[in-house]
């Protein structure tokens, strides 16, 4: 995408620092293309009359024998040359002054000649008549001609008029398509520079959201993390604990599993669980902590017969104080019997005491 | 009446006198075993009789390094020396202005006579611990001790002796009891 | 005094804990106890058996029974509720005494020692162990039943405490009566309980501020000699009776405080002018000035390392209590909480300091140098004079009421409260230091 981006704009750029010869060369392009449309139809003038509209051909035809475009460019702004310079107001005026000067020669014939000129008048009435006649018809002819020339070349004009507006209206159409196509293109461009500014600042958004994302997913992971840290270093401290209980736990099922496999299968760690929470209750409602002292530590091993009767106990080394060993002996006196086991699978002759009051 | 008044102050003294040398005399000769009571610490006897004891025992500590003819003066309510003890506000050892005339009278005294010896003794309530009372009291007594300087005594002529909150005038845990006991008496000391 | 008749082992190792060694170690239940029943302990007393040459009327087990039910950590059964009163171990019917929810029970017997003396002794009977756990023997002069009872109560009372008991201790007190027209000072050395009083000085004169050498066997003391018109500061030998003046300077001799050593007193001194601490060596008599400052200071008491000295000082207008290093130095104030604070006195452990409050009154209170949190511990209106006990479990003070005063012990939490009943104004308690 920023690739694309890029590229266009670059065009953009160059657009801008190149638009004077941009806009020369599709000038030029346009001119060409109209002279091309024009030098068919004169071509096709030139030759007769035939239509050409092939380009490949009208392309051949400038190269042999049409102006060059440049010298043709003109053409499109002047109309064409007129053919015959004559015009019917002239010819009538000729015609006037030979009148005159055959009626001046009439009047100076009668003068001499008087009767020859009735005859000749006769005659040369004739010969009058018939050269006015001809001469008539020549001017007749000649007007005809006049008229068809004038017709051909108002046709040409006008042929030519409508190849120039069409020229004109082609021109046009091309600049408005061109003007379309650059409003359009422009559009587009526009539409793809807000695209991409939308693009980008959607990117520069995403970014922005996915940096911060990630910062809070940062902190919140640290957060965790540390959280865990504590949670596992305490859970650690607490499952080594527990690990240990539960391995001695284990070895204590071990040993009964290898007493009886089927006990094994009925062990229950939650029916254990809950055999060693009424101990913990019954030893802790009958344990009178020495008041003022602190830093209570020590353990003592009990054995139980089946029945919760205390066999015996140990204390496994002081608990800080004579007071507090004395405390804990007599908390173990004072719980004999221990709560009788639920059930004869959770039952464990050997109950180790963890006195760490808080 | 003044001079029947002196006379019997005048016999209270012999008879205090007679006590302490009895004391003494007790203490010498009866060395006393290992836990026993006795006097081993001097007491001094007050005077015995009727009537109030604080001022009795004043009138009688607190004269006795007055010549005899002199001591009328300290009697007489209309003479500013009868003003023999000085009163103060509650955790205060400033002298207030109504004792100045007793300042004073007793400074003037103590410069005409340069052999008399005047001990101030200073006194509090029972509010605060007994050592700082102590130190309060001897405030008090410094305060006064100055004050007779200033006004001509000669501070050879002075002493001050602090009880606190021991000797009360007055027992009571009332603030018109503290007002009685927040004191500095007046005592001259015979030589 | 005190001699151990039978150590029994307490590592008892029961015939059925052998088959334990026969199983791997850690096959075991294991059990977290992180609870204790806290409150007073139930035990019982029960009255010493004696011969019938004994004399004397000193029913010992009575005051064992008050002496720990004084502590506030026993809570020893009443004479009639007693189903038996056996004189020996092997007399106890266990199951009574489970009954009336006893857990220890004490047995003892006095006996003439065919030296003029008495031999006490006592067993400590735990009722579900079914056995004694402590059989001791104390001797005791003709006349010192009464010692050999605290005696005993302080080997209860360390037995199941871990702390010293303080029941041989003394206290030193002043006593005022009215006699003859005035006011009568004795001071006065009397069991902690406030029995055996004896008086060791007597005056027309105030007496104050009694303190404890620190091997018990002397008290300084404030007295006034009116012939001088100083007072004066004594050092008296309880043993001898021979009294020794340290100091008697114009203005205040007061306030003494041994040193730990017991080589120095501090003491409060105004010779120079105003009231500063001063220390005074015994050895050379010289007295060396440890605060300097304009505003009162007074009533020193001595760190129990010898390092410092707190005091009194109204140097920021109200009286505090402030820290000083006993060479002398800057003072550091140490109490901040309450209109006033005054006459500081050191634990014994050096972590606390019980004084007297003032604000609507004044109470006693304790300040916990390590959290500088402060307890007040009385009720008022005017308490005074507090000191700790030797173990420092316990705080001694006077209770002023109208004309009169009474001694009064709390617990240094401030629970326990008991009354010493003393005739007339009893006031300015000092514990003494040891009595083990």
């Amino acid at each position: 995408m920023p690739k694309t981006a890029t590229s266009v704009a670059e065009l953009r750029h160059l657009w801008r620092d190149n638009r004077g010869p941009i806009l020369w060369a599709v000038g030029l392009h346009l001119l060409l293309i109209l002279l091309l449309v024009f030098s068919i139809h004169f071509g096709g003038i030139v030759q007769g009359g035939s239509e050409q509209p092939e380009v490949v051909e009208a392309v051949m035809v400038t190269g042999a024998g049409s102006p060059p475009p440049r010298e043709s460019a003109p053409l499109t702004d002047e109309p064409p040359p007129e053919p015959e310079p004559e015009t019917p107001q002239q010819d009538a005026e000729a015609e006037a002054k030979q009148q005159e000067a055959e009626a001046r020669a009439e009047e100076e014939a009668k003068a001499q000649a008087e009767a020859e000129r009735q005859a000749q008048e006769e005659a040369r009435r004739k010969a009058e008549a018939e050269a006015e006649a001809e001469r008539r018809a020549e001017a007749k002819r000649k007007a005809e001609e006049e008229a068809r020339r004038k017709a051909e070349a108002e046709a040409e004009r006008k042929a030519e008029a409508e190849a120039k507006r069409k020229a004109e209206e082609e021109a046009e159409r091309q600049a408005e398509a061109e003007a379309r196509r650059k409003a359009e293109a422009e559009a587009e461009r526009k539409a793809e520079a807000e695209a991409r500014r939308k693009a980008e600042e959607e990117a520069r958004r995403k970014a922005e959201a996915e940096a911060k994302r990630k910062a809070e997913e940062e902190a919140r992971r640290k957060a965790e993390a540390e959280a865990e840290a504590k949670r596992k270093a305490e859970a650690e401290a607490r499952r080594r604990r527990e690990a240990e209980a539960a391995a001695r736990r284990q070895s204590v099922q071990d040993a009964l599993a290898e007493e009886s496999s089927a006990r094994q299968r009925a062990a229950n760690q939650a029916a254990v669980d809950e055999y060693a929470s009424l101990i913990k209750n019954h030893v802790e409602s009958n344990w009178r902590r020495p008041a003022g002292v602190e830093d209570i530590s020590c353990r003592v091993r009990v054995e139980q017969l089946p029945g919760g009767q205390i066999a015996g106990y140990e204390l496994l080394g002081s608990c800080g104080s004579d007071a507090v060993d004395l405390s804990v002996e007599q908390a173990i006196a004072k719980s004999d019997p221990l709560p009788r086991p639920p059930s004869r699978e959770v039952f464990q002759r050997e109950i180790i005491f963890n006195f760490e009051p808080d | 009446m003044v001079n029947r008044f002196s006379r019997r102050h005048a016999s209270w003294r012999g008879m205090a006198l007679v006590l302490v040398s009895g004391l003494f005399l007790a203490a010498c000769a009866d060395n006393p075993p290992p836990g026993d009571p006795d006097d081993t610490s001097e007491g001094v006897s007050t005077g015995q009789g009727d009537g109030s004891v604080e001022t009795r025992e004043i009138n009688e500590r607190g004269l006795l390094g007055i010549d005899e003819k002199d001591r009328a003066m300290f009697v007489d309510p209309d003479n500013p020396l009868s003003t023999r003890t000085i009163y103060f506000e509650y955790d205060s050892s400033t002298i207030q202005s109504r004792f100045r005339d007793a300042i004073q009278a007793h400074a003037g005294y103590l410069a005409d006579h340069p052999d008399v010896q005047l001990r101030l003794e200073g006194h509090t309530d029972e509010r605060a611990t007994r050592e700082y009372n102590v130190a309060l009291g001897e405030r008090r007594a410094e305060s006064v001790e100055r004050a007779l300087s200033l006004a001509g005594a000669g501070s050879d002529q002075l002493s001050t002796l602090s009880f606190g909150e021991e000797r009360p005038a007055e027992l009571g845990s009332t603030e018109a009891a503290y007002a009685k006991n927040r004191r500095v008496e007046l005592i001259y000391v015979a030589r | 005094m005190i001699e151990r008749l039978v150590a029994w082992s307490r590592l008892t190792v029961i015939p059925a804990l052998m088959l334990l060694a026969a199983m791997p170690a850690q096959a075991a239940l294991e059990v977290e106890i992180t609870q204790g029943v806290s409150g007073a302990q139930p035990i019982a007393i029960v009255p010493f058996a004696r011969d019938a040459s004994v004399t004397g009327d000193t029913d010992i087990a009575e005051v064992v029974d008050a002496d720990l039910e004084r502590s506030g950590l026993f809570e020893p059964l009443a004479r009639d509720a007693m189903l038996e009163t056996p004189g020996s171990v092997r007399e106890v019917d266990y199951a009574n005494w489970r009954s009336v929810e006893v857990d220890n029970v004490v047995v003892g017997r006095v006996s003439p020692d065919g030296r003029g003396g008495y031999r006490v002794s006592f067993d400590i009977i735990d009722v579900y162990k079914g056995r004694s756990i402590g059989g001791y023997e104390i001797s005791a002069s003709e006349g010192g039943l009464r010692d050999a009872a605290h005696a005993v109560a302080n080997r209860i009372y360390e037995q199941f405490t871990g702390n010293k008991g303080y029941f041989l201790s003394r206290i030193a007190y002043v006593a005022v009566a009215q006699e003859n027209n005035g006011p009568t000072y004795r001071l006065v050395v009397a069991d902690y309980d406030g029995h055996n009083p004896q008086t060791i000085a007597r005056s027309r004169e105030p007496i104050l501020s009694p303190a404890w050498h620190p091997a018990g066997t002397k008290l300084a003391y404030v007295a006034f000699d009116l012939q001088r018109g100083r007072s004066s500061l004594r050092i008296q030998d309880l043993g001898t009776g021979e009294v020794k003046e340290v100091s008697s300077r114009p203005g205040i001799n007061g306030a003494p405080a041994w040193s730990p050593n017991g080589n120095k007193l501090a003491m409060t001194l105004s010779y120079r002018g105003n009231p500063d601490i001063y220390t005074y060596d015994l050895a050379d008599e010289q007295v060396r000035q440890i605060t300097r400052n304009g505003a009162i200071d007074t009533e020193p008491s001595w760190s129990p390392d010898g390092s410092h000295i707190v005091f009194t000082s109204d140097r920021g207008g109200k009286p505090q209590v402030y820290r000083v290093r006993s060479g002398g130095g800057n003072a550091e104030r140490l109490t901040f909480d309450g209109e006033s604070n005054q006459r500081p006195s050191y634990s014994p452990d050096g972590e606390k300091i019980v004084m007297v409050q003032g604000g609507n009154g004044y109470r006693i209170a304790v300040l916990d140098l390590e959290t500088n949190n402060v307890r007040v511990v009385s009720d008022g209106p005017l308490d005074e004079g507090a000191s700790f006990a030797p173990n420092g479990q316990v705080i001694i003070y006077a209770r002023q009421q109208g004309n009169s005063a009474e001694l009064a012990t709390v617990s240094v939490d401030g629970r326990i409260r008991n009354r010493l009943r003393q005739p007339g104004d009893v006031r300015e308690p000092a514990w003494s230091p040891a009595g083990y």
